[in-house]
């Protein structure tokens, strides 16, 4: 069962990006009853590793970007489990601040090119679009960032 | 959007993908191999690894739960309330890992210490040993040896032929563990030999620890192998496709006398 398999990385991968143990498994849990639920999703365009890296994150995102899920997020200091993520307490309210703030496409892109350090062709595999639409998201992505730091100079 | 891991990263850093793909055993063996290299001298990697093992502990702890959950779910879908009301049961559970840590050591002093004593076990196709680091010194453990809290172990598979493996253990309280692999199906193994990329630092769980590699022609599931292995003892590994074989060790106090 792809539970048992993937699970983990589900889990690690909600932990990281949503910075809570009960929202994270709350995750792992949806993520798998929706595949059960409509296996269809997983039309084998990729692998089920890709595939569940899509649906934890698009998930997750949801999260963010719903407010009440985002307040109690938001109080979140960093999971115990964080640290090899990288993130410090302060660095996982800005990110998960700027995740929730971003349009759905390039929230998924900034997720896959900065946080899982994916390459264009990895960023294309997982999410089904185009070398070249890859290219143009995370050029749009760039200068949405770019826009952003001078707002806050 | 600044992370530790991308600060500390390398041109020859792998993507969150790839260390996934190779956790599961999804990589080309040459990928892997050349993964493997990068892995022994890159920290940052190696603590993705750890996270990864973490996460994987939990999980299996969860799985009946899930499977529970499963079951309702195609009768009639929990009201949300119940469900997160489960979810948190399951946040809340603990794991007693009675192994925790990963790291690596070279080759090159797995192949020093290797020359110096002939500690392997084996039958037919497969052959098993493994290697003990203590602080900097690394030799091959024998049969019975006497093991302190704290050594690290590292293990090493000789097979003739493709298949599943998967390693246990049974420590001195009686508790059967999985060292290897971090997921919850057997690894597919090549033909040939195979230093194993995880370790395992020995707990302070003292006296007699048994370890058996498993390896099938055909994949299978670690936890209802070690619930059983648990539950039945070693005739457990008595299955068809399958070899299996045991060394031992005696885990002591690092202040104890050898």
């Amino acid at each position: 069962m792809a539970y048992q398999k993937y699970g983990a990385t589900v889990l690690r991968r909600a932990v990281r990006l949503l910075g809570s143990d009960e929202a994270a498994w709350e995750a792992v849990h949806q993520v798998f009853l929706s595949l059960l639920e409509r296996p269809e999703q997983f039309q084998k365009r990729s692998s089920m590793l890709t595939f569940l890296y899509e649906a934890t994150t698009h998930h997750c995102l949801n999260q963010l970007r719903n407010h009440k899920t985002r307040m109690r997020l938001l109080e979140t200091k960093a999971h115990p489990e964080g640290g090899s993520a990288g993130l410090g307490p302060d660095e996982f309210v800005a990110l998960r601040q700027r995740l929730a703030q971003l349009p759905r496409e390039l929230g998924e892109v900034a997720v896959y090119f900065h946080l899982d350090q994916m390459s264009y062709d990895e960023i294309a595999e997982t999410t089904g679009h185009s070398r070249r639409k890859v290219a143009l998201l995370l050029s749009r992505l760039k200068t949405h960032e770019r826009e952003e730091a001078k707002h806050e100079d | 959007m600044s992370e530790r891991r991308q600060s500390m990263r390398t041109e020859f850093c792998p993507s969150d993908l790839e260390l996934d793909r190779y956790v599961l055993s999804e990589l080309s063996p040459s990928r892997q191999q050349a993964l493997e290299v990068h892995l022994r001298s890159c920290a940052s990697c190696q603590a993705h690894l750890s996270e990864v093992e973490r996460a994987t502990q939990r999980l299996q702890h969860s799985y009946p739960t899930f499977t529970a959950l499963h079951r309702k779910f195609r009768g009639q879908r929990a009201p949300a309330s119940t469900r997160r009301a489960r979810m948190w049961t399951l946040a809340s559970l603990g794991v007693a890992a009675a192994v925790t840590l990963s790291l690596w050591w070279s080759d090159a002093m797995i192949k020093e210490a290797t020359t110096q004593s002939n500690g392997l076990r084996s039958k037919g196709s497969l052959s098993f040993s493994y290697h003990v680091k203590r602080a900097d010194h690394v030799f091959e453990g024998g049969m019975d040896e006497v093991l302190k809290s704290g050594d690290a172990i590292q293990f090493t598979v000789r097979t003739n032929q493709p298949g599943y493996l998967a390693i246990f253990s049974v420590d001195g309280k009686g508790t059967t563990n999985v060292y290897y692999p971090l997921g919850a199906l057997a690894a597919s193994l090549p033909s040939g030999h195979h230093t194993l990329p995880l370790s395992t630092v020995l707990d302070e769980v003292l006296g007699h620890e048994r370890i058996w590699a498993m390896f099938c022609g055909a994949p299978f599931e670690l936890e209802p192998l070690r619930k059983k292995l648990q539950a039945e003892g070693p005739g457990a590994l008595d299955q068809k496709q399958c070899r299996s074989e045991v060394l031992s060790f005696e885990k002591r106090a690092p202040g104890a006398p050898r």
